[in-house]
């Protein structure tokens, strides 16, 4: 069923360095459901407010509604299940990834079709295919997330605070320490920065 | 003709490798360290942080800067699914304008952009990459254990590539048949050769291909 009630959240990415966090997470918090997931994200280098996925053949976008003392409210948005009308890829998807549609030649597009005749055609877009392993908690009353993601293939840790209300994020922050010194990195903007779409113009400092 | 001694960082003749990348290959790393003969200290344990320049448009020469030089190595055949490389050429940064074109740039085999400057430093030559639409700077975070399996040079190494973690496996050698038998002992007679363009292409989404696992 999909969540319609927007929430805040804060999201950390890092191979070792938020293993302290996940441990912390681990014993304090309620362990869940582990979920194996596999999903592909279309991306731009131009688009930051949109995140656009398919899993299941289902495409959804959530949107970024507001940014507020740290934490980010994604709004999401189910598109539909492929075979989807072109009406919706052309002005729904097109839109929100930021690039011009191409012109479009049936009325309606299977998965396949739209991958191999749209999405890859297409030099502006790029695919991740992620494949995620989900360890879902309860925390400070919030919805927690760890996560071990595979994005085409290379992997990175994540961890996750979500909950409708943004006291109850930023307590559980405070109670893992996690916060103030951590940048809040949404999924788009992590895949975005292992593509190498978003520019790095300060590469020097790394080295 | 007697076989070549490898030494591992050593210069020889352009050597065969077997090169992959996943997330597992802990079988083959276990095998790796039990077959190997004892190896220089130095090279046990080798970190080291480069930037790979990626071209859309060249899968022949692997172009990447390292301890401040530009370093590139060039493809020369593949014999029994084993490639080939040779190197190119090492440049100092601050690097000349006559180098950028006469051998840099046409190692990514893209259009030559116009330059202002006599010579670029490293910072300049990377605003070029960057504006350049059809390269790519990617960041490469290696640590690499290093091994002799079947007189060839071994290593497994943890690679991060813009962040994000893989595990890499190669031997390589002068001699194919080396490089084959040690495939053989350590199980990956099986596995895609994978080189580091190839690698870093499919990660970044240039490639729609699997890694090896």
């Amino acid at each position: 069923m999909t969540h319609t009630t927007p929430r805040y959240e804060f999201r950390v990415f890092g191979v070792k360095s938020i293993n302290p966090f996940i441990e912390a997470l681990k014993s304090l918090g309620q362990a869940g459901k582990v979920r194996h997931i596999s999903e592909i994200y279309l991306m731009t280098s131009g688009n930051n407010n949109h995140n656009i996925k398919i899993r299941n053949k289902r495409l959804d976008i959530k949107t970024l509604v507001m940014q507020e003392n740290g934490l980010e409210q994604w709004n999401p948005e189910e598109v539909g299940t492929f075979p989807l009308l072109k009406d919706k890829i052309k002005n729904q998807i097109f839109p929100s990834l930021g690039v011009e549609s191409p012109v479009l030649d049936r009325d309606v597009y299977t998965l396949k079709q739209f991958m191999q005749e749209l999405v890859l055609e297409d030099p502006d877009i790029i695919v991740a295919l992620t494949e995620k392993e989900r360890f879902a908690f309860e925390f400070e009353g919030c919805i927690c997330e760890y996560a071990e993601v595979k994005i085409n293939g290379a992997l990175q840790r994540t961890l996750a605070i979500e909950s409708e209300n943004p006291d109850l994020v930023c307590r559980a922050l405070e109670v893992l320490k996690l916060g103030e010194a951590h940048e809040n990195v949404n999924y788009p903007k992590a895949l975005k920065r292992v593509l190498g779409l978003e520019i790095d113009y300060d590469i020097n400092k790394f080295f | 003709m007697a076989k070549e001694e490898l030494e591992i960082g050593a210069i020889s003749k352009p050597r065969f490798e077997f090169r992959s990348f996943g997330q597992d290959f802990e079988e083959a790393a276990y095998l790796m360290a039990r077959l190997s003969v004892p190896i220089p200290k130095k090279v046990w344990e080798r970190e080291s942080e480069e930037i790979y320049i990626l071209s859309k448009t060249n899968d022949k020469n692997n172009t990447k800067i390292r301890d401040g030089k530009m370093d590139i190595k060039t493809y020369v055949q593949t014999v029994d699914g084993l490639e080939q490389w040779n190197p190119l050429m090492k440049g100092e940064f601050p690097i000349s304008v006559e180098a950028l074109k006469n051998e840099v740039f046409p190692a990514f085999m893209v259009d030559i952009p116009s330059f202002e400057k006599e010579v670029y430093t490293k910072e300049e030559f990377l605003n070029i990459i960057e504006t350049h639409s059809e390269l790519q700077a990617v960041r490469v975070r290696k640590e690499r254990y290093g091994y002799m399996v079947n007189d060839t040079i071994c290593e497994l190494a943890d690679v991060l590539i813009n962040g994000a973690h893989v595990v890499s496996i190669n031997s390589e050698s002068t001699e194919i048949e080396d490089i084959k038998r040690t495939m053989n002992d350590l199980g990956v007679s099986e596995v895609e050769n994978i080189n580091y363009l190839q690698a870093i292409k499919r990660i970044i989404g240039w490639i729609n291909k699997p890694l090896a696992n």
